[in-house]
C-alpha cells in the first residue's frame, strides 16, 4: 500500500480509539490489535502528528505512582473521522466495482 | 534486558535528537513498558515487545529524513511581506551582493593569472633554453668552449625544468577550467531551482 495512504488511515484509526473516551498508548494498541498492528514507534509518530494538528490533546496524569498520557480526541478529529467515513463509503462503491463477477468474494 | 538499560540504550542511540525530543520519547517507551508489566508481563519480557533500541532509533531517524523532505517540497513562494522587505532593502543588500560577486570576480582573475603566469614563466624557459641551446654552438665553433658549455649547461637545466613545469602548468589549468565550469553549474542550478517551484 502507498505509505502516505497508510500513515493517513492509521491517524484516523487512532482517532478512532480515542474517540468515544480518552486513552493511553498501550490501551490504543491494545484496541486497534485485533484489527491492525501497530507499533509503539508508529503510534508516538501519529500522536505527536495528531497533536500537531490538534486533532487531539494530551494531558499528563498519576497513575500507580507513575505518570501516565492520556489522549483526548478534539472536535477537529471527530470531524476527521467522519471525512474519512465519506471518503471510504466512495472507495467501498469503487471496491464493489472492481470485484464485482469475482468467482469468490474477498 | 531491564528497563533502565533499554531506556539508557535507547537515550545514547537517540543522540541525533534535542534533549527534549529525546527525553519525550524515552518517557514514552518507559511508560510502554510500565503498562505491559502491569498487564502481567515481565520486566524482561515487556522490554522485549517494546522492540529493539536499534529498530528504534533507526525508525527515528528515517521519519526526521522525510519529514525533511516534506518540508523542502512544500516550500511556500514568497509572501507578501518578505517581497516589501526585499524592495525596500534593496539599497542594502544589493550594494552588498555587488560587492561580494566583485570579490568572487576578483579571485577568479588571480586565479586565472596564476595560470597565465606559470605558462609564461614555461615558454620564457623553453625560449632561452632552445636559444642558449642554439647560442652555445656558436661558441663551441668559435673557440668559446668554456662558456659553450656553461651555456650548453644552462640550456639544458632550463629545458629540464620547463618538463617539469609543462605538468605543472597543464594540472593548474586543467582545474582552473574545472572550478570554472563548476561555478557555472552550480548557478545554473540554482536559478532553475527557483523556477521550478
Amino acid at each position: 500500500m502507498d505509505i502516505q495512504l497508510k500513515r493517513g488511515i492509521l491517524d484516523v484509526c487512532v482517532l478512532a480509539a480515542i474517540k468515544d473516551e480518552e486513552s493511553y498508548g498501550y490501551k490504543i494498541i491494545k484496541d486497534m490489535k485485533p484489527y491492525v498492528e501497530m507499533s509503539e514507534s508508529t503510534l508516538y509518530t501519529i500522536l505527536k502528528r495528531l497533536e500537531h494538528q490538534r486533532m487531539l490533546t494530551v494531558r499528563t496524569a498519576e497513575h500507580g505512582g507513575r505518570l501516565r498520557k492520556y489522549y483526548r480526541i478534539t472536535r477537529a478529529g471527530l470531524g476527521r473521522i467522519e471525512d474519512f467515513k465519506d471518503e471510504w463509503r466512495e472507495v467501498m462503491q469503487m471496491y464493489k466495482f472492481v470485484t464485482k463477477g469475482d468467482s469468490y468474494n474477498a | 534486558m531491564r528497563k533502565e538499560e533499554f531506556l539508557k540504550s535507547l537515550r545514547r542511540k537517540l543522540w541525533k535528537l534535542s534533549a527534549a525530543e529525546r527525553e519525550e520519547r524515552v518517557l514514552f517507551y518507559s511508560e510502554m513498558i510500565d503498562d505491559r508489566m502491569e498487564e502481567g508481563l515481565s520486566e524482561a519480557a515487556a522490554v522485549r515487545s517494546v522492540g529493539s533500541t536499534d529498530a528504534i532509533s533507526e525508525e527515528v531517524l528515517r521519519e526526521r529524513k522525510e519529514k525533511k523532505i516534506e518540508a523542502a517540497a512544500e516550500r511556500k513562494p514568497l509572501s507578501g511581506t518578505n517581497i516589501l522587505l526585499l524592495v525596500l532593502g534593496f539599497p542594502l543588500w544589493f550594494p552588498l551582493l555587488a560587492a561580494a560577486f566583485a570579490v568572487a570576480v576578483a579571485l577568479y582573475a588571480v586565479l586565472v593569472s596564476v595560470a597565465v603566469s606559470l605558462w609564461a614563466v614555461f615558454v620564457s624557459l623553453v625560449a632561452s633554453g632552445v636559444g642558449g641551446l642554439v647560442a652555445s654552438v656558436f661558441y663551441f665553433a668559435s673557440g668559446g668552449t668554456p662558456l659553450g658549455f656553461a651555456l650548453l649547461g644552462a640550456s639544458l637545466a632550463a629545458l629540464g625544468l620547463s618538463i617539469f613545469l609543462f605538468f605543472a602548468c597543464k594540472e593548474c589549468t586543467k582545474w582552473t577550467l574545472n572550478l570554472t565550469k563548476q561555478a557555472f553549474v552550480s548557478v545554473k542550478n540554482r536559478i532553475l531551482r527557483k523556477e521550478s517551484i
